[in-house]
């Protein structure tokens, strides 16, 4: 890919770094589309299509494998699932919704998972890509949340009531609910979803352009002179953001996870 | 009145700003003046306020105990 780059900024370029002449081939939006690996009929598959079904595909064949036969001492792969499980039960889903609401801890544990994987992907080496910085995914999940919590909301309450509860604000006086009652109902139907999916998009898209610039950046400064010093710095610098975005990344999984469980509480709750 | 306020208050001046930035965009658009889209906007921020203001003093809304608000961003 870097080498791609260069080729096309400069003519009198050598090896792509800055004493051979080259202009730094800086990152930026292009780097989150890809050509297709193959197009079938006029469906193009790409690189991050490729990397959300292989997300699919691990968070199902693990937790498959790990209750193919539960045992009452988990051994393996089990103790690892049922960690993961309880801990999206313990920090994530009984805060929000009681132990009434056990019965959203698979859809729950499937989104958590699913999004950190997709995360994750943005640091695997080779892979590089996080997933979920394509619009598409997150929100493809905030549609499913969003349906779930309405759908939710309709079925505990019956839709006019859940209708009325989310469209007049409790607390204001009678008067000015014919202005306020817009923003209550555009906040809870519109800006919800819409929050939830550029939250976490923003996040990984920010996230991999920061380590596309530094890891970039070490390739580009390398010389042997004093460019040794600066790409030496930037190569730690990279590492150490590497760090910082395996935090972000189950950081914004675990919010994601725990606003849909809000969303959840609150559509059952009786106001 | 405790779970997830930041998120709750913040939906709701996003939303005010959206719903009544958009009413006056429309209605800017239809009588030719410019400045009724910032105007709209600046009113929904307010109601907003507004509305937050109602629901943190006047509700009396009590949120089951033992729901813990979401922390960070």
């Amino acid at each position: 890919m870097i080498d791609g780059r260069v080729a096309v900024t400069a003519a009198s370029c050598v090896g792509g770094h800055i004493f051979g002449g080259c202009g730094y081939p800086a990152p930026s939006i292009d780097d989150f589309f890809f050509k297709p690996i193959v197009t079938i009929g006029s469906v193009h598959i790409t690189k991050p299509m490729v990397l959300a079904v292989v997300a699919g595909a691990i968070v199902l064949g693990f937790f498959a494998y790990a209750f193919r036969a539960p045992e009452l001492v988990p051994r393996g792969a089990q103790n690892l699932g049922e960690m993961g499980v309880l801990f999206v039960r313990d920090q994530i889903l009984r805060p929000q919704l009681g132990k009434a609401g056990d019965k959203y801890l698979p859809f729950l544990v499937s989104i958590f998972f699913f999004v950190w994987l997709m995360n994750l992907f943005g640091i695997i080496p080779i892979i590089e890509f996080p997933a979920t910085s394509r619009i598409a995914f997150p929100a493809g999940l905030a549609l499913i949340v969003w349906i779930t919590y309405l759908v939710v909301g309709m079925r505990s309450k019956g839709p006019l009531t859940y209708f009325k509860n989310i469209a007049v604000p409790s607390g204001a006086p009678w008067w000015i609910l014919p202005l306020l009652s817009p923003i209550e109902l555009f906040s809870n139907i519109f800006v919800r979803p819409f929050t939830l999916t550029i939250r976490l998009m923003a996040n990984m898209l920010a996230g991999h352009l920061l380590l596309l610039v530094f890891g970039i950046a070490s390739w580009y400064l390398f010389s042997a002179s004093i460019g040794l010093l600066y790409a030496t710095t930037s190569f730690i610098v990279t590492i150490i953001l590497t760090g910082l975005e395996v935090l972000i990344q189950l950081l914004q999984a675990f919010i994601f996870t725990t606003l849909t469980a809000y969303y959840l509480a609150d559509a059952s709750a009786a106001h | 009145m405790n779970a997830s306020s930041g998120y709750t208050y913040l939906s709701y001046m996003l939303g005010g700003m959206l719903f009544y930035g958009g009413v006056g965009w429309l209605i800017g658009r239809w009588t030719h003046i410019a400045v009724l889209f910032p105007i709209g906007m600046l009113t929904g921020l307010a109601l907003a306020v507004a509305l937050i203001i109602f629901r943190v003093t006047r509700s009396g809304h009590q949120d089951p105990p033992g729901r813990r608000p979401p922390t960070d961003l």
